[in-house]
């Protein structure tokens, strides 16, 4: 099964191409280096990766997306794009969590539970907790918004915590109760191929798509309507 | 020329698969307007999360009313501006992603061209329309603009007023949540009018005068300003409670309409005059309003003029227009414009 992998949450962008389980090839750019916008990126890096692996759109059998947690525009983006090139024949499309992709990564070089953690901004952080299973990631923890100061409290004693935002973060991990427990000093972003590798087992498993929308952890109004527009 | 046409630009999710310029074969629009309706307005990160969600779905849709197949189009056109960025982002993305998988051009399409081309959906024989109604000046009016435009051909606008704060439709809306009418406020206010006394309050017309000093580039006397007018409706319902319920509602709404629509007229008749065309028309979303349109037909009587207004289902947002537009441009040989990225302050021209 031929998969085109695209992964957009975090300032690490990539896209990959996967045959089966095997990586053939993935190219991966920092958002911040692109002056045109994300958009103009990820189809010259789309072409890119093609021409590199030899292959054609039309050979792909799975388009996978990462959906988030991470950064609001890149998930449209990632969403949007994997929908219109999977239109045409309609070909499906299968969406994890960027941060499933991130632990499962991790998990391969560091045993125990992996805690995910993300600057949600406001004061707030995103997490969710992972345990491999096998071949695959289970969530024992849904994604949550929570502050700082709480965060420890849902973080399992042996679990390594790991972040895309470590930068910002370390701060506020460093002076929390988190401060004694393992953790990858250092940011790690979720990879296309990962999330590809994941597609495709869960589909070789007959699991069903997360659903086609990012993973949005904040409300998208946070005033209440007001009562004279009820 | 078959193109595929996908606008997003601000609370509806649309596309359209338009023929020749000018043979509209599918328009499907999706209304966000109850996902807004609580917040008296347009949330932008709500219509970019709806976005997501419906415009699949809204293309397959468009595709299969028009009974086209994908590898039957020959590009695919989508609003790269002006509008909201979060929302422009999905539309276009959306659309690379499609020319990508299809191996065809995409057409990055000005969504104020495209309102203005409006006018020229669904007619028969379109360069001959062109020639009978250019030069013409064109009233575009919705809850994001208000401008006047001279259109002399396909590919000549100049922009001859705009409105210096408030659009016509923002006012309108603002004036349904002084009054209570909820949202969209151009539509409550029209029907709260229906029978109510247009001449009753003699609200502020704002800007009148024959002055022919520049604002911005641009005669004073062609500009527009309704933030006066939103004050005074503040005021006058502040002061007269009773009539901005029961029997007096009608009047008031009526008589803020009217003042609206005064504005946009005088403006609109000065540049008819002054740019000494046959033809104005009207287009974007507010040139729905019944009222509007009896207004402009008896200026077109009253001055001997030509008229055009969109049709209902093309003044508001819709993907018809873009793809309309994209293919008319693309069938006369204009290079299309490539999409680099949004451009979420795109101005006319």
């Amino acid at each position: 099964m031929k998969i085109l992998a695209i992964e957009l949450s975090s300032r690490r962008r990539g896209v990959a191409w996967l045959d089966g389980d095997d990586v053939q090839l993935d190219v991966s750019w920092e958002a911040m280096t692109m002056p045109k916008g994300r958009r103009e990126a990820l189809f010259d890096r789309l072409a890119e990766l093609l021409q590199k692996a030899g292959a054609s759109i039309e050979e792909v059998d799975l388009f996978s997306v990462g959906r988030g947690p991470g950064a609001y525009s890149g998930m449209r983006v990632a969403l949007a794009a994997a929908q219109g090139l999977a239109l045409p024949d309609s070909k499906p499309v299968h969406a994890v969590s960027s941060g499933a992709a991130l632990a499962f990564d991790v998990s391969s070089e560091m045993e125990g539970p992996v805690a995910v953690v993300g600057d949600a901004r406001r004061d707030t952080l995103w997490i969710g907790v992972f345990e491999r299973d096998a071949k695959e990631i289970k969530q024992t923890l849904d994604w949550q918004l929570t502050a700082a100061d709480d965060v420890a409290g849902l973080v399992p004693e042996d679990a390594v915590i790991v972040s895309p935002d470590w930068e910002r973060l370390k701060e506020k991990i460093v002076s929390s109760p988190l401060r004694s427990r393992r953790r990858i000093e250092d940011s790690r972003y979720p990879s296309a191929c990962t999330v590809g590798r994941l597609a495709g087992i869960r589909r070789a498993n007959n699991q069903p798509s997360e659903p086609l929308t990012p993973l949005y952890l904040h409300p998208a109004v946070f005033v209440p309507p007001s009562p004279s527009h009820g | 020329m078959l193109v595929l046409g996908i606008e997003t630009s601000c609370d509806e999710t649309s596309a359209a698969v338009v023929e020749d310029g000018c043979r509209v074969r599918s328009n499907v629009v999706l209304s966000q307007v109850k996902d807004h309706a609580p917040y008296g307005g347009v949330v932008p990160e709500i219509a970019s999360r709806r976005h997501v969600e419906a415009l699949p779905l809204i293309v397959r849709q468009a595709l299969a009313e028009a009974e086209a197949d994908e590898n039957d189009l020959d590009a695919v056109a989508v609003t790269r501006g002006p509008g909201l960025a979060s929302s422009l982002l999905v539309g276009v993305t959306t659309a690379q992603a499609l020319a990508f998988r299809l191996n065809k051009p995409v057409i990055g399409v000005n969504h104020l061209q495209a309102h203005i081309y409006s006018i020229f959906l669904g007619a028969d024989a379109l360069d001959e329309r062109v020639r009978q109604v250019c030069p013409l000046v064109v009233l575009l009016v919705s809850g994001g603009h208000t401008q006047l435009i001279r259109m002399d051909d396909l590919q000549s606008f100049q922009l001859l007023g705009q409105t210096l704060d408030d659009a016509a439709g923002e006012a309108l809306d603002k004036g349904a949540t002084v009054l209570g009418l909820g949202y969209p406020g151009g539509p409550a206010i029209e029907k709260a009018a229906v029978g109510g006394d247009p001449r009753r309050i003699d609200f502020p017309r704002g800007m009148r005068g024959q002055s022919e000093e520049r604002v911005e580039g641009l005669r004073r006397d062609y500009c527009f300003s309704f933030s006066g007018l939103k004050t005074a409706l503040l005021y006058y319902a502040r002061n007269h409670p009773e009539a901005c319920r029961g029997a007096g509602l009608g009047d008031t709404a009526a008589s803020y309409q009217e003042a609206v629509f005064d504005a946009l007229l005088d403006r609109l008749e000065r540049a008819v005059i002054s740019e000494g065309v046959s033809t104005f028309a009207c287009v974007g979303g507010v040139a729905r309003n019944r009222r509007l349109r009896s207004m402009l037909e008896e200026l077109s009587r009253r001055r001997g003029c030509r008229l055009l207004v969109a049709p209902f289902e093309y003044c508001t947002d819709n993907a018809a227009m873009i793809a309309g537009w994209a293919s008319a441009c693309a069938g006369r040989g204009v290079p299309p414009v490539p999409v680099q990225d949004i451009d979420p302050t795109l101005s006319l021209s």
